[in-house]
């Protein structure tokens, strides 16, 4: 059969083995894989061996080929229609990040108290509370982001005996730094006494069972299991609820009860799944273990920082304003001003609204990233970092008008409640106060600064670029600190929140800085982005 | 007397992957107790477990995973202390990088992208590259914006001039050349472990792994001895012809690939294929008449010995195979020729042992064949053999189907047993099979089936060549002679050495 073969079928045969063939070697090679001899060459083709047929074949493969660049492809990707189902399914995406959050807001206005919050807290009460989930964000901070970026880095590579190993190993050290940190703390108030002994250790009791709900959370973050963290809060919730109707505890035991709920459930979520994970895995992965401590550390180390400095950054305006008796009679050094707070909080609701255009702007980013990329010739790299930045711009003016919106939307939302509702104590309670609306306004400022700074972040971390981030961060923090601690001290304590203005308006110039000259060179950043 | 130490560099093979090279590793670190055998492996990625048993003359495994490290320190660099690998990170600055490093570095593509063999000088680049990563880091410096223009610059030098002078198709993208420089990064891998000084250098394969050796002999004058089972060059083109790449990214792949053949031959010698073969590429690619000596592969002629056929195969006449599914093996035209030979012995059986795993969809599209032909009773995938000693016992003959091989195991070991061979004519399966087998033109099922017929048919045929295969093997292809053929080159090599050292210190 194969004597009838002529060089014509094997030019063919050759093509659609190899598409176009490099070179004669190529053409050697292929025609051996298909079983060819020196012998047949000889005998069939009247040639001196393979390789001379394989000179022949190649000139009339480069004769018969048909070249078209494949640059001008279509790619589904980088159509309208992706990018408006793209648009809905990330923004939804990111929004989910927020549900959470936006579950024990709810539960406080439903049941007036989640899981550590409550309407009727006394100031005192308050400032324990809020001394101890303050800390709690800023000591797991650092935690939190390395278990994001670690879990998710393995997860991607289906590596899911790293991803419990790391995510078990952060957790413990978060948990044996939670402890000696709060150790510290109360040890320090001992000796140097700025709340009563009494204060510290209920405040210590709040700081643990929220730093253990943010790292549950981070840990089912990273296993994408967004849903049953809202289950889990609620689920808290559920508990803090029964514990006071079934029991006369007070609301702090109530808590303390429903955090612990929440943070068992999530640890226990987070187990499961892991071990599931773990059990599905196949083949030499299973043989995948952690780099030694010194290369993790190495490797994590900027995360770190990073996370520990953005949760100071975003609570310093708190810290430095309720330290400020300027403006106000406090009786210690730290005082929660349930006015401010309400303002911060009622801001807060914009940035959750916000944060959903940020999860499309980076995800969009990966998903149109390799087919942009095959679009541009290797020459256009100009082009290429061209488009790119275009695209930047356009992610970081859709922030600006969903900030606006979302801002617009709170505001008036929180307006229309008030108009409506006058006789409800709540939101009584809630307007009461018109500092609010000052705090307000300068904190929606503020996180909407933030969240400029945050895409940037985002882009520099899906980059592997964690230092841009910390020369965004340490200054802003640093802004933050001094033009707070000023103005709180030299006017009152409430402008302590132009210090977060302030300071996001350093991290939002200083990161888009760093973000349009990361787009400008975006060839080569992503080419490093390893 | 002083063991001579040999550095055995292996690539996707001994002692973490299984399989016909490493089978052949794992009887030369066993059978030469003699030699200190300092292993140095090169994986695709890093998770991965010895699967043989390490014999106590095996005195250090390097493990060099080309991919899934985040940070080379990690894996490669695992004995080095951090703060060493801190230390070069805290060193490696831009302008290192721009004096040192990229002048080097520039070469290297230069000599990619050279076609003749003046290579000797880009061994003196891999050299001084490998001492720069002895000083400087790794990941920084190939991560640098320096390297990455420098890289872009050489890649696209060509094109920018005149892209008129190329098919539109052979213009690279972005993508081609991000993705062709983060290979790069890969493939350079093994510049950076610490390579022990041994007596010899032995790459079993003509790859990048052999660059360590390239750099022990500039280094020490330490000799090298290159193994060729097949020819990496030859399979390079053939998986990088049938692979998803652009035309740019294939030309990048397969010009890295010809770089570091033409430079180990160049480096090597003495340059053992395991059949002659084998040569037919070699002696184009830069190996000599002069260096070339094959060392054929061998079987222990006591664990494959002739036996009784087992009791499923006892009624009918059988032919077996040992080999794992996929196309390489043509398992097709063996299905084929099992049509034909039933047309003449009804009640033929053929079995075909080995894994089913390394290509589904092939397997698939056998299993419809043998439906389509009507087969089921005739032809069996049996799948994975547990004991490979007892496999051409199951059958009065055995056949190889394959468009391409080097020189198999397979075919040693039924001649071992005494099960004559019906086999394609690849490789080489003839300088084994000839006058004690039939060996036949591949991809004719006609062909291969006239010879199983003949085979069958005519018993005194097969027993004499079964018999003839056997003393064959006794005489030319027994692991000892195949050892031994390695334990004379190590001797051989060190002397060299000796004598370079010697004039080195006059």
């Amino acid at each position: 059969m194969a004597k009838q073969i002529i060089i014509e079928e094997l030019v063919d045969a050759v093509i659609k083995a190899t598409e176009r063939p490099i070179d004669e070697w190529a053409v050697a090679a292929t025609l051996e894989s298909m079983g060819l001899r020196d012998v047949d060459a000889v005998h069939d083709f009247g040639k001196r061996d393979i390789f001379d047929l394989a000179s022949d074949i190649f000139q009339k493969c480069l004769a018969k080929l048909q070249y078209r660049s494949s640059l001008g492809e279509k790619d589904e990707a980088l159509g309208a229609r992706s990018q408006i189902t793209s648009f809905f399914r990330f923004y939804s995406s990111g929004l989910m990040f927020a549900m959470p959050m936006a579950g024990q807001i709810a539960m406080l206005f439903i049941l007036r108290y989640s899981l550590w919050a409550y309407f009727d807290f006394t100031e005192e009460q308050a400032t324990i509370v809020a001394l101890g989930t303050i800390l709690g964000f800023i000591v797991t901070g650092g935690f939190i982001q390395v278990i994001a970026r670690r879990g998710i880095f393995y997860r991607e590579q289906k590596l899911y005996a790293l991803v419990k190993g790391v995510c078990f190993h952060i957790t413990k050290i978060a948990t044996v730094a939670i402890f000696a940190i709060g150790i510290i703390v109360y040890l320090v108030n001992a000796l140097f006494p700025f709340l009563s002994q009494q204060m510290i250790i209920v405040s210590l009791m709040y700081y643990v069972l929220t730093a253990h709900l943010w790292i549950s959370m981070s840990l089912l973050y990273t296993l994408e299991k967004r849903l049953a963290i809202l289950i889990a809060t609620l689920f808290g919730v559920g508990v803090v609820y029964l514990v006071l109707t079934m029991t006369t505890w007070d609301i702090m035991p109530a808590q303390w009860c429903g955090l612990l709920a929440a943070d068992i459930m999530m640890y226990a979520i987070g187990y499961i799944v892991l071990h599931r994970w773990k059990q599905k895995m196949e083949g030499n992965l299973r043989l995948a273990k952690l780099p030694r401590e010194s290369v993790l550390v190495y490797a994590v180390r900027y995360y770190f920082i990073y996370g520990t400095l953005y949760f100071a950054y975003l609570f310093l305006d708190r810290i430095v304003g309720w330290s400020s008796s300027t403006g106000a009679d406090v009786p210690y050094l730290f005082w929660f001003r349930t006015s401010y707070e309400l303002g911060m909080d009622w801001a807060l609701f914009s940035f959750i609204i916000a944060v959903g255009s940020l999860e499309y702007s980076i995800r969009r980013f990966s998903q149109i990233m390799i087919p942009k990329q095959k679009k541009f010739l290797g020459w256009d790299s100009s082009l290429h970092n061209r488009y790119f930045t275009r695209f930047y711009l356009r992610q970081c003016v859709l922030l600006v008008i969903t900030t606006i919106i979302s801002i617009t939307l709170v505001y008036y939302g929180g307006i229309c409640i008030r108009d409506h509702f006058p006789d409800v104590r709540l939101v009584q309670d809630f307007f009461a106060n018109p500092l609010t609306f000052t705090v307000f306004w300068a904190g929606a400022a503020g996180y909407a600064l933030t969240t400029i700074g945050l895409l940037n972040c985002s882009f520099f971390f899906t980059l592997s670029r964690p230092t841009l981030a910390l020369r965004a961060i340490v200054p802003a923090f640093v802004v933050n600190l001094i033009v707070g601690f000023i103005l709180s001290r030299a006017i009152s304590y409430e402008y302590s929140v132009y210090g977060l203005v302030a300071g996001a308006l350093v991290f939002a110039v200083i990161s888009t800085i760093n973000g349009w000259r990361l787009m400008r060179s975006l060839d080569y950043y992503y080419y490093s982005a390893y | 007397m002083k063991n001579i130490s040999v550095l055995l560099e292996t690539e996707g093979t001994y002692p973490f992957v299984d399989g016909g090279v490493s089978t052949w590793c794992d009887i030369l670190c066993h059978e030469l107790p003699q030699v200190d055998f300092y292993i140095c492996a090169i994986t695709g990625d890093p998770y991965v477990a010895t699967k043989y048993n390490i014999p106590p003359n095996v005195k250090q495994i390097i493990h060099v995973p080309l991919w899934g490290a985040e940070e080379p320190a990690e894996y490669v660099l695992e004995d080095v202390p951090f703060s060493t690998i801190f230390k070069k990170k805290v060193n490696t600055t831009d302008s290192i990088i721009e004096e040192k490093f990229l002048p080097v570095f520039r070469e290297l593509l230069h000599g990619m992208a050279e076609s003749d063999m003046h290579i000797e000088f880009y061994g003196q680049m891999i050299h001084r590259m490998y001492h720069y990563f002895k000083e400087y880091d790794y990941k920084d410096t190939l991560r640098s914006e320096l390297v990455w223009r420098a890289f872009k610059d050489e890649m696209l030098l060509n094109y920018v001039d005149r892209p008129q002078g190329y098919n539109e198709d052979e213009w690279p993208s972005m993508f081609d050349i991000t993705t062709c420089m983060r290979w790069l990064f890969n493939f350079l891998m093994p510049l950076n472990v610490s390579i022990p000084r041994t007596d010899i250098s032995h790459a079993t394969i003509a790859a990048s792994v052999g660059l360590l050796g390239i750099i022990a002999k500039i280094e020490h004058g330490t000799p090298i001895i290159a193994t060729d089972h097949g020819v990496y060059i030859r399979e390079r083109y053939i998986a990088v012809g049938s692979a998803d790449l652009t035309f740019f990214s294939k030309k990048f792949m397969t010009e890295f690939s010809a770089f570091v053949t033409k430079l180990n031959y160049l480096y090597a010698d003495q340059i053992s294929p395991v059949c002659n073969f084998n040569q037919r590429w070699e002696l184009r690619w830069g190996a000599t008449e002069a260096k070339v000596r094959t060392i054929y592969n061998g079987v222990d002629p006591d664990i494959f010995v002739p036996g009784e056929k087992s009791e499923r195969t006892r009624d009918r006449p059988t032919v077996v195979a040992a080999a794992r599914v996929f196309p390489l093996k043509d398992i097709l035209t063996m299905i084929r020729s099992a049509a034909v030979v039933r047309e003449s012995i009804p009640n033929v059986k053929y079995i075909v042992f080995g894994s089913l795993k390394a290509d589904p969809k092939y397997v698939e599209e056998c299993r419809s064949l043998i439906k389509e032909l009507n087969l089921d009773d005739t032809f069996e995938l049996a799948g994975f053999h547990s004991n490979p000693a007892q496999i051409f016992n199951e059958g009065d003959i055995s056949i190889l189907s394959s468009i391409s091989e080097g020189f198999p195991y397979t075919v040693l070991e039924s001649m071992s047993c005494a099960t004559p061979v019906v086999g394609t004519d690849v490789g080489g399966v003839r300088e084994a099979l000839e006058g004690f087998g039939i060996v036949v033109k591949p991809k004719d099922p006609e062909a291969l089936a006239e010879g199983v017929i003949r085979l069958l048919s005519d018993d005194e045929l097969r027993q004499r060549l079964g018999r003839m295969a056997r003393e064959e093997v006794l005489a030319k292809f027994r692991t000892s002679y195949s050892v031994s053929g390695y334990w004379e080159t190590y001797q051989q090599l060190a002397e060299t050495r000796g004598r370079i050292e010697k004039k080195e210190c006059l």
